[in-house]
């Protein structure tokens, strides 16, 4: 049987967009779901939480997106997860950037809390579909 | 407390903050009454307030507010490419696009979200 996306990292430091993201991919998606609200909680927590996937915003305060997913990658456990970020810089020239570092793909805030679930899931297993064929 | 009304009452949360936001953009951008120029460092926090808004507003059901924040930013972020503080002359597009956000969101209630009556009926696992 194929294997579920089951278990997600969420990373956000906005609290309104932290609820309205959690809330989707909780309650609307059924997902297991580890919130942190920095990059630096996210590096702490991630390795033992072992996501299927983890969402990172690319704003934040102290340690930004870009830093938290290098970080990310550098630890072993966590250099084939798909990571995605979420982020309102979303200009064609970004969205390229942030592709080239090795993002799974990139959401666009603001986002549809309701297809939200159904997106991320469509992202994962492109995903899958890609780790598979290399 | 049933799904629809935990995503009534983020709603809700989020339109106080919302109020509360855009009054802190606002005084950060009233100019100084002795006519100095505004310093820049107020112009950079009133466009992070911005920038967060026009995620969180469009995500929350309220897409105009978040475009009327997203058209401010974008004004501040070209004050802030200046060289330093800002004359009260080049401050005047962005106020009136602040004067622009106001209306909306004072024209805004929370049951005007795009979430707030969204059925949810069939989504839920």
């Amino acid at each position: 049987m194929a294997k579920q996306m089951q278990r997600l990292t969420y990373v956000e430091d906005e609290p309104d967009i932290r609820a309205i993201a959690e809330f989707a991919l909780r309650e609307i998606g059924g997902y297991e779901v580890d919130v942190c609200a920095s990059g630096p909680e996210a590096l702490e927590r991630t390795p033992a939480f072992n996501p299927d996937i983890i969402i990172l915003d690319v704003m934040m305060p102290g340690m930004d997106g870009i830093e938290t997913y290098q970080r990310l990658r550098a630890i072993p456990a966590l250099a084939q997860i798909p990571i995605i970020f979420m982020t309102a810089k979303a200009m064609k020239h970004e969205t390229d950037r942030y592709r080239a570092l090795g993002a799974a793909d990139v959401i666009p805030k603001p986002f549809d809390p309701i297809t939200l679930p159904e997106r991320i899931q469509e992202i994962w297993q492109q995903a899958q579909a890609r780790a598979l064929a290399s | 407390m049933s799904m629809q009304e935990r995503l009534r009452d983020l709603v809700e949360r989020h339109h106080v903050n919302l109020v509360e936001q855009i009054a802190t953009v606002g005084r950060l951008l009233t100019p100084p009454e002795d006519g100095s120029p505004l310093p820049l460092p107020r112009i950079i926090e009133a466009q992070g307030i911005t920038h967060q808004m026009k995620g969180t507003a469009g995500s929350m059901g309220f897409p105009d507010v978040g475009a009327a924040a997203a058209t401010l930013d974008e004004s501040l972020k070209s004050l802030e490419k200046g060289p330093g503080p800002i004359a009260p002359g080049q401050l005047q597009a962005a106020l009136d696009l602040m004067s622009t956000l106001c209306s909306i969101a004072a024209a805004t209630t929370p049951e005007m979200s795009t979430l707030y009556n969204a059925d949810l009926s069939k989504l839920a696992k």
